[in-house]
């Protein structure tokens, strides 16, 4: 599993961690029920807080990414159809609206993107 | 249980008074403890191990009182202060066997080790040492008798930053257990922003802040812009500001921040010059 | 307490050859020159040892170092003290050796009679040996060697000047008969109350002392 931590970058620690550890899971690089290195090994790896990296764990739980065995640690859950499904209706939101905000900036109206989303459809 | 527990501790001196002083280090944590030269950095440190009489408060260690019992307690505190007082004429090896006989848990093995590690000079007599070497040797030392709480009063000052790469290397190994702890103090802040869990801010006598490293660098950001901006903002905001002839640098407190208003990261270093500039 | 006694043991090693070799020269030049003088200088010159470990410590700031070792103040004081007496000890069986193979090839009858007579002597010297060195001890370590410095100088020539005035000849006559005829015991009784409260006065400073 590779991590990378950017001090510098002004995104939190934990956010960082949080994110590329779901996006492991999200792409299957890391397979269900494998298990994760522990919160106090991770962040002496990485050198940084036990705090952040407990942090990054909780929130990873509480969205259903990870599960925690008592005096086991953590495991990868396994891969919630739902929770994908969320995952890329939320990307794709996101890509609407930044569609949305460069038509704007060069005047195209709704008609007109809807029109090149049908294009695409059947070339696809 | 935590490591260290430090309530309404107060210390008169001439023309110095320290505290009160608050402070709790949970099991498991590295709290770094900042301040400027004769903020009362070491003071507080004698004070936790009792080589200087406290007035009022009370300290605890590892769940015990520092006022009862000490002696036993010290076998678990592993102590480095900004002097290492070891005889002149003492050699590493001597050095080992002196603390063999000092501690019930001293580790023959780890010491050698240690001392292999940072390439510590095994034939120079203690005052023909380079001070780094010194504080290598003090480290050592403090490290070789299993503690599960190491105090460190300007361990790191006199080290070149080899040396001071492979300590603080080991102080991540030390605190991989959860049952250590490490209390850092020094005024090279570098050192201590990637290492701590917990900082105190000491300036004067007087803690200026207690908290997670996380939750300060969330809640405090630095804010570049001109004099009308700084005018706008709320006075509780600002905790430090530094002008320049192209504009002012704020240290600003997030939450009491306008929405929408873009701040950058501080580092722990800016963020205690900066609030220390601001009560002086 | 041991790592302390061998924290001492290596600071003699390094620093007091000099020192255990005069003693032993003042030692042989006693049993030869038969003048009580050498023996009780030889006892003056290793009662200085306990200090100048002392000084050591404080020089190169073991005495503060140690606080944050698993030892007591108790401890620390009490060591100096043990170390006093088992040097002052040795030196005096030395002599006391020595004496008793002396008197044997002196004398053919008697031997015991004037092997005791020179045993009070050795144990008069001891004595105020001891507690010359207890209460310097206790003076260190109350005011730190800087202040006792000049104290133990003092104290030194003064100790120098009454151990020579006391041991003499005419020592046994002047005595009333009680004390003569219990000699060792009062003599044994008189170094421990002194011993012992200069012990218990030099512990309950140093617990005081700032640093």
């Amino acid at each position: 599993m590779n991590l990378f931590i950017d001090n510098k970058s002004g995104i939190p620690i934990y956010e960082q961690i949080y994110s590329q550890i779901k996006n492991l899971i999200i792409n299957g690089e890391l397979a269900e029920d494998m298990p994760l290195p522990s919160i106090r090994n991770l962040a002496k790896d990485l050198h940084i807080s036990v705090i952040t990296t407990k942090r990054a764990y909780d929130e990873l739980e509480k969205e259903g990414f990870i599960y925690t065995v008592a005096a086991k640690g953590c495991f990868v859950a396994p891969k919630n159809i739902e929770l994908l499904r969320e995952e890329n209706l939320k990307k794709i939101e996101g890509y609407l609206q930044g569609i949305i905000t460069l038509a704007v900036s060069c005047n195209l109206k709704e008609e007109d993107i809807i029109s090149m989303l049908h294009l695409f459809y059947e070339e696809g | 249980m935590n490591a260290l527990e430090i309530k309404d501790l107060t210390k008169s001196y001439k023309n110095f008074q320290l505290g009160p002083v608050n402070l709790t280090l949970p099991c498991g944590c590295i709290m770094g403890l900042i301040g400027e030269n004769g903020a009362g950095k070491s003071t507080t440190i004698k004070l936790i191990l009792d080589m200087v009489e406290k007035e009022t408060g009370n300290i605890t260690i590892l769940g015990k009182d520092n006022q009862k019992g000490l002696r036993v307690t010290k076998e678990d505190i592993g102590v480095v202060l900004n002097e290492p007082g070891y005889p002149e004429c003492i050699r590493a090896e001597q050095l080992g066997k002196i603390m063999k006989y000092t501690y019930k848990q001293w580790d023959d093995r780890v010491f050698s080790e240690l001392i292999k590690k940072l390439k510590i000079p095994v034939d120079t007599d203690f005052k023909d040492l380079s001070s780094g070497n010194k504080m290598k040797l003090g480290i050592a030392a403090a490290m070789s008798h299993h503690p599960k709480l190491l105090i460190l009063d300007e361990a790191t000052n006199g080290l070149d930053p080899v040396a001071r790469e492979d300590v603080l290397d080991m102080l991540y190994e030390f605190t991989r257990d959860e049952t250590h702890s490490i209390l850092i103090s020094s005024h090279i802040v570098s050192d201590l922003e990637k290492l701590c869990d917990y900082i105190t801010f000491i300036h004067n006598g007087k803690i200026l802040l207690c908290e997670e490293k996380d939750r300060l660098l969330e809640k405090y950001g630095i804010l570049r812009c001109g004099e009308e901006e700084l005018k706008k903002l709320d006075k509780k905001a600002i905790k430090g500001k530094k002008s320049t002839p192209y504009g002012i640098e704020v240290v600003v407190d997030r939450d009491k921040l306008p929405m929408g208003m873009k701040t950058g990261v501080v580092s722990i270093e800016d963020l205690f010059i900066f609030m220390i500039k601001e009560e002086m | 307490m041991k790592g302390l006694f061998l924290k001492d043991w290596y600071l003699m090693k390094k620093y007091c050859r000099f020192l255990f070799l005069f003693v032993i020269c003042f030692l042989v030049a006693g049993f030869i020159k038969k003048d009580g003088f050498f023996h009780a200088y030889s006892m003056l010159m290793i009662s200085i040892v306990p200090v100048t470990l002392l000084s050591y410590d404080e020089k190169s700031k073991w005495n503060i170092y140690s606080q944050t070792m698993p030892y007591t103040r108790k401890q620390i004081v009490s060591e100096k003290y043990l170390v006093m007496f088992a040097l002052l000890g040795i030196v005096s069986v030395l002599i006391c050796i020595g004496q008793y193979f002396i008197t044997k090839t002196e004398l053919s009858s008697d031997i015991w009679y004037y092997y005791t007579l020179r045993l009070q002597t050795v144990v008069m010297i001891f004595s105020i040996c001891i507690i010359m060195s207890s209460i310097l001890l206790s003076v260190l370590f109350k005011f730190g060697i800087e202040t006792g410095r000049i104290i133990y100088y003092i104290v030194f020539i003064l100790t120098a000047i009454v151990a020579n005035s006391i041991v003499t000849p005419d020592t046994n006559e002047v005595l009333p008969e009680l004390i003569r005829e219990h000699m060792m015991l009062t003599i044994f009784v008189i170094d421990i109350l002194l011993i012992g409260i200069s012990w218990w006065i030099a512990v309950r400073s140093y617990e005081k002392r700032k640093f």
